[in-house]
């Protein structure tokens, strides 16, 4: 069980959010500030919206297997999401 | 060997501006991207009252004895072997953190900055301590469950804004949600249902001229007003980065002692600032980012960061 308090998104390595490609849609119990963010307020593999660089963008991609035991398989294509810079 | 070690994702932009300075002084550096481990990077640590490590990349070697400072920014996550059930993955993980992350934090050497620091740093309720105490103007926040206590508080303060505490995005529906800040309305007040869930954070609202971006590198300050020309930006800039104008400004003395102040306190040599400047000029703290993005706006006003960046990175490689 992971210490509930423990500080983590910075540590190293930096922790990734929660798996990308959850198809749970909201709940009834949904917390307060959830309440009138837009759904699908940035498409996914896309990232959160950003400064624009003239330069590359410098968000973070993270590919991860998309299947759930972590097994490739003749199917299997990375997922990509992104940490934004904030 | 190299005197400085940039541990960051091999697309990171800044992190390659830094790298550009330090190779044109002729620091010699290395750059190593966790996700490269453990496929493509091996490690071979041994300790002996102190720690050697050797570090084997595609370029090459990387010994970090001679490592006088670690700019440490965007890490890429380990990219484990394929194979392995999901339990072994999740313990394999954590092997890695703690070994490659632990001998990497052992390392005798300037952060800029230490991953531990800005994992405290993180705490937006202690951020606001630290500007308190720093000498920083801080608007008055409830953090909180209670809507009950959330009416009180408004009824306290006037017009208040829900922020999100952690992560500003929720993976959901087979999409992605950001989480601005928002400001409440009168209905918001009468139905706080969803508040009793989890923490939240409200805090007053503070009327603005305009905010500001303070970026802080060891004692150099990068302070940039930022304009917003839409209400959504007004609001919360980063939800509408089209409608932002941006102009460098003049820092307050008073201002820059608190945050050199929250710096050494914090134990951070980099931060992102973000303020408002109030309709009387006073600078109110909001928070403080240990890892904020500064690219775009060293793009915009022509503010040489990445340079800042490296002397703070160079001057500890010059006191070896």
């Amino acid at each position: 069980m992971s210490d509930p308090f423990m500080p983590s998104f910075r540590r190293f390595p930096r922790d990734l959010w929660p798996a990308p490609g959850s198809d749970e849609p909201p709940s009834e119990m949904r917390p307060f500030i959830l309440r009138g963010a837009r759904l699908g307020g940035v498409q996914a593999g896309h990232g959160v919206p950003e400064a624009k660089h003239r330069t590359p963008k410098t968000q973070t991609p993270h590919r991860s297997q998309t299947t759930s035991d972590g097994k490739d398989g003749p199917r299997t294509v990375p997922d990509v999401h992104y940490t934004p810079d904030d | 060997m190299v005197a400085v070690l940039i541990v960051s994702a091999r697309n990171d932009w800044s992190a390659d501006q830094v790298a550009g300075h330090l190779a044109a002084r002729g620091v010699s550096y290395g750059w190593l991207d966790p996700a490269d481990f453990p496929r493509r990077l091996g490690l071979v640590a041994g300790f002996d009252r102190s720690w050697a490590v050797e570090l084997t990349t595609a370029e090459g070697r990387i010994d970090l004895a001679g490592v006088a400072s670690v700019f440490y920014r965007r890490p890429g996550d380990f990219d484990m072997p394929a194979g392995m059930s999901g339990p072994e993955l999740r313990f394999a993980r954590a092997q890695a953190r703690v070994g490659l992350g632990g001998v990497l934090a052992a390392l005798p050497a300037r952060w800029v900055n230490h991953p531990s620091s800005l994992a405290d740093a993180e705490y937006k309720p202690r951020q606001l301590a630290l500007a308190a105490a720093a000498g920083l103007g801080t608007p008055r926040t409830l953090v909180t469950n209670d809507p009950a206590a959330v009416r009180a508080f408004a009824g306290q303060v006037g017009a208040v804004v829900v922020k999100p505490l952690a992560q500003p995005i929720v993976h959901e529906a087979g999409t992605y949600t950001p989480v601005w800040t928002r400001l409440l309305s009168r209905p918001d007040l009468d139905h706080l249902a969803g508040v009793e869930v989890t923490a939240h954070l409200f805090q007053e609202w503070i009327d603005k001229q305009y905010e500001v971006r303070l970026t802080a590198v060891g004692d150099r300050l990068f302070p940039v007003a930022i304009r917003a020309g839409s209400d959504a930006a007004k609001v919360d800039w980063r939800s509408d980065y089209d409608a932002l104008t941006y102009e460098v400004v003049d820092c307050p003395e008073e201002i820059a002692s608190a945050v050199r102040r929250y710096l050494a306190a914090s134990g951070l040599r980099y931060a992102a600032f973000d303020f408002v400047v109030d309709p009387d000029g006073e600078w109110i703290f909001l928070e403080c980012n240990g890892a904020g993005q500064w690219g775009w706006l060293a793009e915009e006003c022509r503010l040489p960061i990445a340079e800042a960046i490296a002397d703070e990175l160079i001057g500890a490689a010059g006191d070896r």
